[in-house]
C-alpha cells in the first residue's frame, strides 16, 4: 500500500514537472521511489506522470495531430507521429525506472553491509 | 549477492546515462528529447495551439491603448488611440502569428541562415554577405529619419513583447524546439533585413553573367539579336510616349571573355544558386490596372492588383487594417514590416508589380600579384575595403569570410578573376518612409511625391483615388551610362560607371490618360523610342502576353465592373498559344488517325484556355518545349554554350527572351538565320514544328497514355510548399490550371510554386475584395493555416475595408501607460 501511494505521489509530482518544463523531476522522482521501491514502479510513477500530462494536452487539442506535425517538421514521416510519443512513453517510463533501479540496487547494497 | 547487486546497480546506471544522454540532445543529431516530449512545454503542446484565439488583455509601456481584433478568417484588425500604439500592436500582432517567418527572413537576408539550420544554408549565408546585404540593411537603418526610427522602436517593442509572450507561455514555434533554439530578440535592423529581403527577391538578377558568357560562345551580334534590349514583340508598354528627346546610348566593345572570367562567372552562377528557392524570384510576374471612373460600371475607379510570388505556407504577406489617429489602411504586410506595401486608405488604393529593369551590374576588376589587395582604377591601384563576417553554423566550426569591397561594389566572384557587383539594393533607399508617405498621401500628386525618393526595387505603382485620379509610375533609380555595355560584364577600371539616373519626371509613367485606364504585367513599361536605358528584354522583364491580354481587355471592353475585374484577374487564357496556334494549324498535318492528328484535332477546338481538363493545353505545351529546345539546342551545343540552372540561358519555355524570339521567328517578324549553328543550313520553322508535335505526342502517349487522357491537369500542379521545408505541411501539389504567362499565372513549370500572392480589387464606394493563398497563421495546427487557400483557388474573395472588422470572434487588448 505504501509503495502504491508512494508511486501516486510521485506520478503527481512528474506531471507538475512536466506541466512546468521540468521533464527531469520524473528522473529525480524514480530516484526518490527506488530507496523503497524497485526500478518498475519508479518507471511507473515517471511514465503515469507523463501521461497525465499527455491527457491534460490533448483535453485542450489533438495531440495525436501534433505529433504528426512534429514528426514532419522534424523531418521523419508524417505517420511517425505514433513513434514520437512512443518515444516520449519510453523515455519517460526508462528515465524514472533506470534511476529507481539505481538507487535501490544502492540501497539494497548498503543495507546488506550493515552489520 | 552483492557483486550482483553492484552489477545491476552498474546496468542501471549505464542505461540512465543513456536516456540522459537522449534527453539532452547530446547524442548526435537528436534533439534534447527531454524537453521536446515534454507534453505540456514540448511539440506536442502545439496542440493547446490548435484553437482560434480568445481575448486576452495585455499591459504594454507605450502611449495610449491598442486593440488587435480578428475576423472570423482570422484577418487582424489593429485600432489604437496613438500612433506609437498601433505600431506596437502590428507588431505584437506579427510576432504572434509569424516569429518563425520573420526570423527566417531575417536570417536569410542577413547570412545568419546556417547558426540556426546547419551547414547546407552556408552556401546562402556565403553569398549574402558577399552581396553586401547585411551592411545595407544597417546603412538603411542609419539612414532613417527620427520619426521613422521611433516607429520602428515601437514594433520592435511589440515584436518582442510577442516573443516574450511566446517563451512564457511554452509556445515558441515547433521547429525552435526540435533544434533546442530560441528565437533571438527582434531588433530595428532586423526590420531593414526583411526591406532587404524583398529587395533583392523582386531586383537582384544575373543576367550580365549569363549573357557575357553568351557574347563568349555566340558573338555580340548574335547574343543582341537572341536577347535584344527592346524585345521582338511589342509588349503593350503602358507608358506610350512622348518621351523626352535626350537619352544615353553606350556603345562600347564588349569585354574579352577568357577562361578565368568564365570561371568566375560560373562561380558567381552556382553561389546564387545556394540561396533557397523561397528567397529567389525569377519568374518576374505580377499584375495591376487601374480603371477609370468613364469605363468602369459603378461610375467610380477601379484598382486591381496581384503581386507573384513564391507561394509558401505561411504566406510572405499578412493581411493587415488598422487604423490610429494618423494612419487609416488595409492590405498586406511582409511579416517585419509595420506597413501594409500594397492596399487603400480610405481615400486611396495602390497596387505594385516589378519593374523588371535592370539593377545589378557586374565589373570584371584588374589586380596584380605586383599590388595585392588591389586594384586598377581610374589608372591608379586603389585598395579594397575590406568586410569581414564570422559566420556560425549549427552542429559545425564558424567559418571567416573575408569580402573584399571595390569602387564598383563587393567582389562576388569565387574563383578567377575578381568581378564585383554594383547591386541597387546594395544602396540606401528610403522605403521605408517611401510607403509611410504613402499611407497618408491623398491625391495622386502627393503619392507621386512620396514616390520621388524611391529607389530600389523598382516597381510599377498603379494608383488610384475616391476622386478619380488614375496612374502608374514606375518608381525607381535607373543608373545611366555613357561607356560599356550594361547589359554585360563591364571593365571596373573606372571608365565605364555610371553616369547618372533617369529623372523622376521622365520616369516610364501614365498619369490619368484619355484611354481611361493604367496597367503594369512586368511587360517592359516603354516603346522603342524610350532614350533612356532601362535593362534587356533578358533582364527579366515578362514576355508581355499577359500584358497583352489585359491592354486588349481593358481597351476593348467599353465599362468594366468588378465581376468583368475579378474574371480577368483569373483567366488563363495562353495569349502565345492564341498567337502561335493557329499558325501550327495552317502549317504542319498529320496522317488521319496518328496521335499528331488527335494532337491538331485537340488544338484545333480549342480556345487556348490553360483549364485543368484541357487536352490542346498539354499539347500545346509540350509542343512549345520541344520546339523551343529543337530551335535553339543545337546552336548552344554547336558554340560549347552551357545551360547553368537558374540562368537565362536555359532552353525551356520560361525563357522568355527565347519565347519572344521563337513567336517572332514563326510569325516571319525575325530571320530563322539567328538559329542556324555556324556553318550549318538555316532551320525551317515549320520543319522544326512538325518534329516537335511528332515529339509532343510520343512524350504525351509515354507519359499519360492514348490521345483522349492528356488532360493538363494530369500534368500541370500547383503546390504551396511550406516554410520549414516539411513536405507532409504543404498544401497540394493539386492539378492546376494556368501557365506561366496567364494573368492567373502558375508559374515555374509543370510544377508551380510561384504565382498570385495576393488578389485584391478596389472599387471606390462600392467594394474592397481581397484573398490570399494560405492563411494568417504560421502554426499547421490553426484552423488559419491554410484557410484562405480554398476560396483563393477557386477565384473567390473576401471583403475588406479600413472601417474595421465586423463581429471579431476574439479581441486582444493591449493597456499602454497613460
Amino acid at each position: 500500500m505504501r509503495t502504491l501511494l508512494s508511486v501516486v505521489l510521485g506520478a503527481a509530482v512528474a506531471f507538475a514537472g512536466n506541466l512546468l518544463g521540468l521533464w527531469w523531476l520524473a528522473l529525480l522522482v524514480g530516484a526518490v521511489l527506488g530507496v523503497w521501491a524497485n526500478g518498475w514502479w519508479a518507471g511507473a510513477a515517471g511514465l503515469a506522470g507523463w501521461l497525465a500530462d499527455l491527457a491534460w494536452v490533448a483535453m485542450r487539442g489533438p495531440v495525436f495531430v501534433a505529433a504528426r506535425v512534429s514528426a514532419a517538421i522534424a523531418g521523419l514521416p508524417r505517420s511517425d507521429g505514433i513513434l514520437l510519443l512512443g518515444l516520449g512513453a519510453a523515455l519517460a517510463f526508462a528515465g524514472a525506472a533506470l534511476a529507481g533501479a539505481l538507487t535501490h540496487a544502492v540501497g539494497r547494497r548498503a543495507k546488506l553491509r550493515q552489520p | 549477492m552483492g557483486n550482483l547487486r553492484w552489477g545491476r546497480a552498474l546496468l542501471a546506471a549505464i542505461g540512465l546515462a543513456g536516456v540522459l544522454l537522449a534527453q539532452l540532445g547530446i547524442i548526435g543529431g537528436l534533439p534534447p528529447l527531454g524537453s521536446v516530449l515534454d507534453p505540456s512545454t514540448g511539440v506536442l503542446s502545439l496542440a493547446a495551439r490548435s484553437s482560434l484565439p480568445t481575448s486576452e488583455r495585455i499591459h504594454a509601456p507605450v502611449p495610449g491603448t491598442a486593440s488587435i481584433a480578428f475576423s472570423h478568417q482570422g484577418i487582424v484588425d489593429v485600432r489604437a488611440t496613438t500612433d506609437t500604439a498601433l505600431w506596437y500592436a502590428i507588431g505584437y500582432a506579427e510576432g504572434r502569428s509569424r516569429l518563425f517567418e520573420m526570423d527566417l527572413l531575417r536570417r536569410e537576408a542577413g547570412g545568419t541562415l546556417a547558426a540556426l539550420l546547419g551547414p547546407h544554408y552556408l552556401g546562402s549565408d556565403e553569398f549574402q554577405l558577399r552581396l553586401g546585404v547585411r551592411a545595407a540593411a544597417k546603412a538603411n537603418l542609419a539612414a532613417l529619419t527620427a520619426p521613422a526610427r521611433a516607429i520602428l522602436t515601437a514594433f520592435t517593442a511589440g515584436v518582442n513583447a510577442a516573443r516574450t509572450w511566446d517563451l512564457e507561455h511554452h509556445a515558441i514555434p515547433t521547429p525552435y524546439l526540435l533544434l533546442n533554439e530560441t528565437p533571438a530578440p527582434w531588433r530595428p535592423v532586423d526590420s531593414m533585413l526583411v526591406q532587404e529581403f524583398l529587395t533583392e527577391e523582386l531586383d537582384y538578377t544575373q543576367e550580365p553573367v549569363d549573357l557575357t558568357r553568351a557574347v563568349a560562345h555566340l558573338g555580340l551580334a548574335r547574343t543582341e539579336a537572341l536577347f535584344p534590349i527592346v524585345p521582338a514583340n511589342p509588349q503593350s508598354p503602358f507608358d506610350t510616349g512622348p518621351y523626352p528627346s535626350h537619352g544615353l546610348v553606350p556603345l562600347d566593345p564588349p569585354v574579352q571573355v577568357g577562361p578565368r572570367l568564365e570561371r568566375a562567372l560560373a562561380s558567381i552562377e552556382h553561389s546564387w544558386n545556394e540561396v533557397p528557392s523561397w528567397a529567389r524570384h525569377q519568374g518576374g510576374n505580377s499584375n495591376n490596372w487601374v480603371i477609370a471612373a468613364s469605363h468602369t460600371t459603378t461610375g467610380a475607379p477601379i484598382l486591381a492588383g496581384d503581386p507573384h510570388l513564391p507561394q509558401t505556407l505561411p504566406s510572405i504577406w499578412l493581411w493587415l487594417e488598422a487604423r490610429a489617429p494618423g494612419y487609416d489602411f488595409a492590405g498586406v504586410a511582409v511579416p517585419g514590416l509595420p506597413v501594409i506595401l500594397i492596399g487603400r486608405t480610405p481615400t486611396t488604393a495602390w497596387s505594385l508589380t516589378d519593374a523588371e529593369t535592370q539593377a545589378t551590374y557586374f565589373y570584371r576588376l584588374t589586380t596584380s600579384s605586383a599590388h595585392p589587395g588591389a586594384y586598377l582604377f581610374d589608372g591608379r591601384w586603389r585598395r579594397f575595403a575590406v568586410r569581414t563576417y564570422r559566420i556560425a553554423v549549427r552542429g559545425a566550426r564558424t567559418v571567416q569570410l573575408t569580402v573584399p569591397v571595390s569602387a564598383d561594389g563587393p567582389v562576388l566572384s569565387i574563383e578567377g578573376i575578381p568581378v564585383a557587383v554594383d547591386w541597387l539594393g546594395d544602396q540606401v533607399s528610403p522605403d521605408f518612409e517611401t510607403i509611410l508617405g504613402i499611407l497618408q498621401a491623398r491625391t495622386l500628386a502627393q503619392f507621386l511625391d512620396a514616390l520621388r525618393s524611391w529607389r530600389a526595387p523598382a516597381q510599377n505603382f498603379a494608383f488610384a483615388d475616391a476622386q478619380g485620379q488614375i496612374g502608374i509610375i514606375a518608381a525607381g533609380s535607373y543608373d545611366q551610362f555613357r561607356h560599356g555595355i550594361p547589359w554585360l560584364v563591364m571593365n571596373g577600371n573606372g571608365s565605364e560607371q555610371p553616369v547618372g539616373t533617369i529623372p523622376f519626371a521622365a520616369e516610364p509613367a501614365s498619369l490619368d490618360p484619355a484611354r481611361g485606364y493604367v496597367f503594369s504585367a512586368n511587360q517592359r513599361p516603354v516603346g522603342p523610342g524610350y532614350p533612356y536605358y532601362l535593362g534587356t528584354s533578358a533582364d527579366f522583364y515578362a514576355n508581355g502576353f499577359r500584358a497583352d491580354e489585359i491592354a486588349h481587355t481593358l481597351a476593348t471592353t467599353p465599362r468594366l465592373g468588378v465581376r468583368a475585374v475579378e474574371h480577368l484577374q483569373t483567366s488563363v487564357t495562353d495569349i502565345l498559344a492564341h498567337s502561335l496556334v493557329p499558325w501550327l494549324l495552317a502549317h504542319v498535318h498529320a496522317t488521319v488517325g496518328s496521335p499528331e492528328a488527335a494532337a491538331l484535332g485537340d488544338l484545333r477546338g480549342w480556345n487556348d484556355q490553360m483549364t485543368v481538363n484541357s487536352q490542346a493545353a498539354s499539347v500545346w505545351w509540350i509542343w512549345l518545349g520541344f520546339d523551343l529546345r529543337d530551335a535553339f539546342d543545337p546552336l548552344w551545343r554547336a558554340t560549347g554554350l552551357a545551360q547553368p540552372a537558374g540562368s537565362v540561358l536555359v532552353v525551356n519555355q520560361l525563357n522568355d527572351p527565347l519565347l519572344e524570339d521563337l513567336q517572332a521567328i514563326d510569325l516571319g517578324t525575325l530571320s530563322p538565320s539567328v538559329l542556324a549553328p555556324p556553318g550549318k543550313p538555316v532551320p525551317s520553322p515549320i520543319a522544326l514544328a512538325r518534329v516537335a508535335l511528332a515529339q509532343t505526342t510520343t512524350w504525351l502517349e509515354h507519359h499519360l497514355g492514348r490521345p483522349g487522357h492528356w488532360a493538363w491537369g494530369r500534368l500541370h500542379r500547383r503546390e504551396f510548399p511550406s516554410l520549414t521545408g516539411a513536405a507532409a505541411l504543404a498544401y497540394g501539389p493539386r492539378p492546376s490550371s494556368g501557365d506561366a504567362w496567364t494573368v492567373n499565372a502558375a508559374d515555374g513549370g509543370l510544377l508551380s510554386e510561384q504565382g498570385p500572392s495576393w488578389r485584391m480589387i478596389v472599387a471606390f464606394h462600392v467594394a474592397s475584395l481581397g484573398i490570399l493563398p494560405g492563411g494568417e497563421s504560421e502554426n499547421p495546427l490553426s484552423p488559419w493555416y491554410e484557410n484562405l487557400v480554398g476560396p483563393w483557388w477557386n477565384g473567390s474573395y473576401l471583403p475588406f475595408s479600413t472601417r474595421g472588422v465586423s463581429r471579431p470572434i476574439a479581441t486582444w487588448t493591449i493597456e499602454g501607460a497613460g
